[in-house]
């Protein structure tokens, strides 16, 4: 086997050694020459796709409370009509454009987290995806990912890499050192360029900056190496993906699941959800170009055999205004439902609806912590039980069905 | 594409007699023997100072560099800082505000159109100023500004604002910082990307006030919610004028109650809080600390920066001084820091195509390269600008950027060789008017849409268009002979051998086996694709 030098300096670099982190014990090793090797198997056997929404998703036109008159009167202009809604439940809907996704949910595949945020919550952009990627508190800075703190202490040298990001953006929740996160549009032409990359030989030339290009270098060569060729034995999952920007994203992330690219983490992205003006028109077009990709997505890995393997979850910087602004459109605002979808999801929803009753300066009072979703995939999706990493006391929710 | 076609263009930029506009005057030496003389600071010292001040030079310009002593070097470099620049604004600049806004009320969805495209132009015609000026110390410095005095065009819209801003970096960011702090805190780009342009009283938006404290001169720890608070109050009403340049306090809508800020007690406005950060002892050090970070190393060495600090407040925030002072001293030539700044997009694109003496490329290439690297001139990625550092490298830039290298540089050489040797004689020197030129194939040119007006071609018509394969064919034989040619030259003559011509090119000895190839072209190639070039 190939000896990934992170792994060597994983195992070198003490602070890091898995048995020395203290908890990591469910999955523990009786040869500590053999600890380095053994992986949790959740990490070996799943994949998370996250999804981000940028720009902060209008939750409160995304899931929508049927009983709630104040919900009109919040809105009166962007507030979404009955024939607008699809019923879910006696008490919530989902926007109309979201159609595509009514077939995960009756196969019980969909899960609405309700209510998701943080106490004090910040409504800069720039800040409040910070908080969210490194699963800190508000008035916390934290210099890592959620996923890079969770991930660094199980390094695994048969990993293509720990995350692919597709379709541009920074590492987010991969964001750190230690990791090998690779960016890229399209694998044939990431494998072509790849294939240009030099063989350096490793000195000791403790320059961080050159360092730091040599690892990326030794990355990319090793990822190419393995996605070149899983793909050449891929499955036809025979799947027409939309031509949407964020469809050709779903398309690539599937053909890393569906060809068994080894890697824990994948994210893709769908831009434009800063809607403070003319919100109605703009907000559905998103949500339809996001449940096509979705939908097709489900399908090509049901027809793969992947989808109890694959757990799907969106999140945002934040949710937005609950009462529409004079632009019909919203500003910056709080809590906001996301939604897990997988083969092994349990069906419904978790938490519940911010009371519209009770806001703050017109905005939502979080119901449930994120870090509780961030416990869930930790915990039970990826099974890294004992010490949580990213949870801070949060409780996973009973989402998944087999642990 | 093979790369051998295009060194020709080096050959031409050292067989032929051109002006080379910053090269030293003529009373210093300034030979090509020069570079071994004892005199001289040498090659490698002369690529170190010029990659790290400039967006590279002339190969001719670097061995003139070469002959100076490290402080003529310094002198000579900082004697060429200019405050205006040379490339002609695009016509719409001229445009008043008030046809601006007649435009917009006739049609919002087209002005919106026509304003992304100005934008577009606004990037090319800065991208051309970086490539072609006869002082890139200047530009770097106009660069840095921007990247610390964050404002984004996307979301101030207005290039007028945005070209004024960068105006204001280069008319005041060498002379002095305090008139540069005061110029920039009231500024329209910035009062609007920052929100004092919506700031009233007893309605103060805290943006501006926060970030003037945080990014723009003090740092964290220097002062308290508190003053971000009062300071913003003071920042009421100021408000975009006419002119698109600087705001003015409009009396109304300003707060002239007392407050406090940083322990001064008054009937504070903006200008007084400015004032006062320029008086905080922080401040020297703040600004003394970007000069580290974006010339020196990524790791500040506070005793330094604290020594640093001080000549910048002794000097009354003489900027030129302080450059010189930078850049002659030992931290800024030591061996250990060699290397240690990764080139940022600007540096690598523009660094390589200014080194090869290539002013046009073709189509609006530039940006669009700077883009995939994960560099867009007037868009930093937020208020704090590019993180810069290894952030620049990751997979997907660290692809872009070879493959910049690989097929972009030589492309962009083949057609500068054809247009110093065919286009010259009927475009013009400087090519001002490329829709003239003869022995074009606008059929082979996807960039060039026919309906195009002149008036929209960017950066002063200099649009470059793309040579069609004859052409190309053409050229690749007698580009390499020149180049094979030029090589031996360098070789075999006394002034520089073989390590002075890697050196040359990169801050320490390659790391892969870049002596492969049995041709001089093959050996620039090897070089320049060699990991190390990538630093600084």
């Amino acid at each position: 086997m190939e000896f990934d030098r992170r792994t060597f300096l994983h195992l070198s670099g003490g602070a890091c050694l898995p048995w020395l982190v203290p908890g990591v014990e469910a999955w523990a090793f009786d040869d500590p020459q053999q600890k380095q090797l053994k992986v949790a198997p959740g990490l070996r056997e799943r994949t998370l796709i996250l999804v981000e929404l940028q720009g902060g998703n209008d939750g409160l036109n995304t899931v929508i409370p049927l009983r709630d008159e104040r919900y009109q009167e919040l809105r009166p202009r962007i507030g979404l009509k009955k024939n607008q809604i699809i019923e879910l439940d006696s008490k919530q809907g989902m926007h109309s454009s979201l159609k595509p996704l009514t077939e995960a949910w009756e196969a019980e595949e969909a899960n609405w987290i309700l209510g998701l945020g943080y106490p004090d919550p910040n409504r800069s952009h720039f800040r409040s995806i910070e908080i969210w990627e490194t699963g800190s508190d508000s008035d916390e800075e934290l210099q890592e990912g959620w996923l890079t703190r969770m991930l660094k202490a199980q390094p695994d040298p048969e990993r293509a890499a720990e995350g692919i990001i597709i379709g541009g953006g920074d590492a987010g929740p991969l964001y750190g050192t230690g990791l090998r996160v690779i960016n890229m549009d399209d694998p044939e032409k990431f494998s072509r360029q790849a294939r240009a990359v030099p063989e350096v030989a490793r000195g000791t030339d403790a320059r961080k900056a050159l360092e730091h290009l040599l690892d990326v270098q030794d990355d990319i060569k090793k990822a190419a190496g393995i996605i070149e060729e899983k793909i050449q034995a891929s499955p036809d999952h025979g799947v027409r993906f939309p031509g949407t920007r964020f469809g050709q994203r779903c398309k690539i992330a599937a053909e890393m699941v569906t060809s068994g690219v080894p890697c824990p983490v994948i994210k893709i992205s769908i831009g434009g959800f800063d809607t403070h003006n003319n919100q109605l028109n703009r907000h559905s077009r998103l949500l339809t170009e996001l449940a096509d990709g979705l939908a097709a997505l489900r399908k090509a890995l049901i027809a793969t055999g992947k989808w109890d393997r694959t757990l799907i979850s969106t999140y945002s910087e934040f949710g937005r205004r609950a009462r529409e602004n004079g632009s019909e459109g919203t500003d910056h605002g709080t809590a906001a439902p996301h939604l897990l979808l997988g083969g092994n999801i349990k069906g419904g929803f978790s938490g519940r609806q911010p009371d519209l009753g009770k806001l703050v300066r017109d905005d939502l009072i979080h119901t449930t912590d994120y870090r509780r979703l961030y416990a869930t995939i930790e915990q039970n999706w990826f099974g890294l039980k004992g010490r949580s990493e990213v949870s801070r006391g949060a409780k996973p929710l009973d989402v998944i069905r087999k642990s | 594409m093979s790369l051998i076609p295009g060194l020709l263009f080096l050959v031409g930029s050292l067989l032929t007699v051109q002006p080379v506009i910053d090269s030293p005057p003529t009373d210093q030496p300034a030979t090509v023997d020069s570079a071994d003389s004892p005199k001289g600071m040498g090659i490698a010292d002369a690529r170190h100072l010029l990659d790290r001040t400039c967006f590279g030079v002339p190969h001719q310009t670097l061995e003139n560099y070469a002959s100076l002593t490290r402080d003529q070097a310094v002198d000579q470099l900082i004697s060429t800082l200019k405050t205006e620049a040379q490339t002609p604004l695009p016509e719409w600049t001229g445009l008043t505000v008030q046809e601006i806004r007649d435009l917009r009320l006739e049609d919002r969805q087209a002005f919106g159109k026509t304003q992304r495209g100005w934008q577009q132009e606004a990037r090319s015609w800065w991208a051309q100023e970086i490539l072609t000026t006869s002082s890139p110390l200047t530009e770097r410095l106009v660069l840095m500004w921007h990247g610390h005095f964050t404002s984004e065009m996307r979301t101030v819209r207005s290039p007028h604002a945005m070209l004024a801003q960068n105006r204001l970096f280069r008319k005041n960011g060498s002379d002095n910082f305090a008139e540069l702090l005061r110029a920039v805190s009231m500024d329209s780009a910035m009062a609007i990307y920052l929100n004092t342009q919506q700031s009233k009283k007893g309605k103060p938006n805290e943006n501006f006030a926060r970030e003037l404290f945080e990014l723009f001169s003090l740092g964290e720890g220097h002062y308290t919610e508190r003053d971000v608070k009062e300071a913003a109050r003071a920042f009421t009403g100021y408000r975009v004028q006419g002119s698109l340049g600087q705001v003015r306090k409009v009396s109304r809508l300003h707060d002239s109650s007392v407050k406090t800020i940083l322990g001064k007690r008054g009937r504070l406005d903006g200008m007084d809080v400015v004032n006062l950060v320029l008086k905080h002892p922080a401040c020297g050090e703040w600004i003394a600390r970007r000069f580290w970070l974006e010339f020196v190393s990524p790791t500040p060495d506070q005793e330094v920066i604290k020594m640093w600090g001080k000549v910048l407040r002794r000097s009354d925030w003489d900027l030129n001084a302080f450059l010189s002072h930078v850049f002659k001293s030992d931290q800024f030539w030591a061996a250990e820091y060699r290397g240690a700044l990764v080139k940022s997009p600007v540096d690598l694109v523009m660094g390589s195509l200014r080194r090869l003496d290539i002013t046009e490329i073709p189509g609006l290439q530039i940006n669009r390269n700077l883009q995939a690297m994960g560099q867009v001139l007037f868009d930093p990625p937020n208020v704090a600008g590019w993180p810069g550092g290894t952030a620049w490298i990751d997979s997907t830039s660290l692809l872009e950027r070879r493959k910049f290298l690989q097929d972009a540089v030589p492309t962009a050489m083949i057609f500068s060789t054809w247009q110093k040797r065919e286009g010259s004689a009927s475009v013009g020197k400087s090519g001002m008017n490329p829709e003239k030129t003869p022995d074009m194939d606008p059929e082979m040119d996807p960039e060039m849409s026919p309906d195009m007006k002149p008036e929209m071609n960017p950066a002063g018509n200099r649009m470059a268009k793309r040579l069609n394969r004859r052409q190309i064919r053409r050229y690749r034989p007698v580009a390499a002979q020149s180049v094979e040619q030029l090589y031996q030259q360098f070789i075999g003559g006394k002034s520089m051998n073989e390590e002075a011509w890697t050196l040359s090119w990169l801050p320490f000895q390659p790391v892969t086996d870049a002596d492969q190839s049995d041709t001089g072209f093959g050996r620039l190639q090897e070089l320049i694709l060699d990991p190390t070039y990538q630093l600084k």
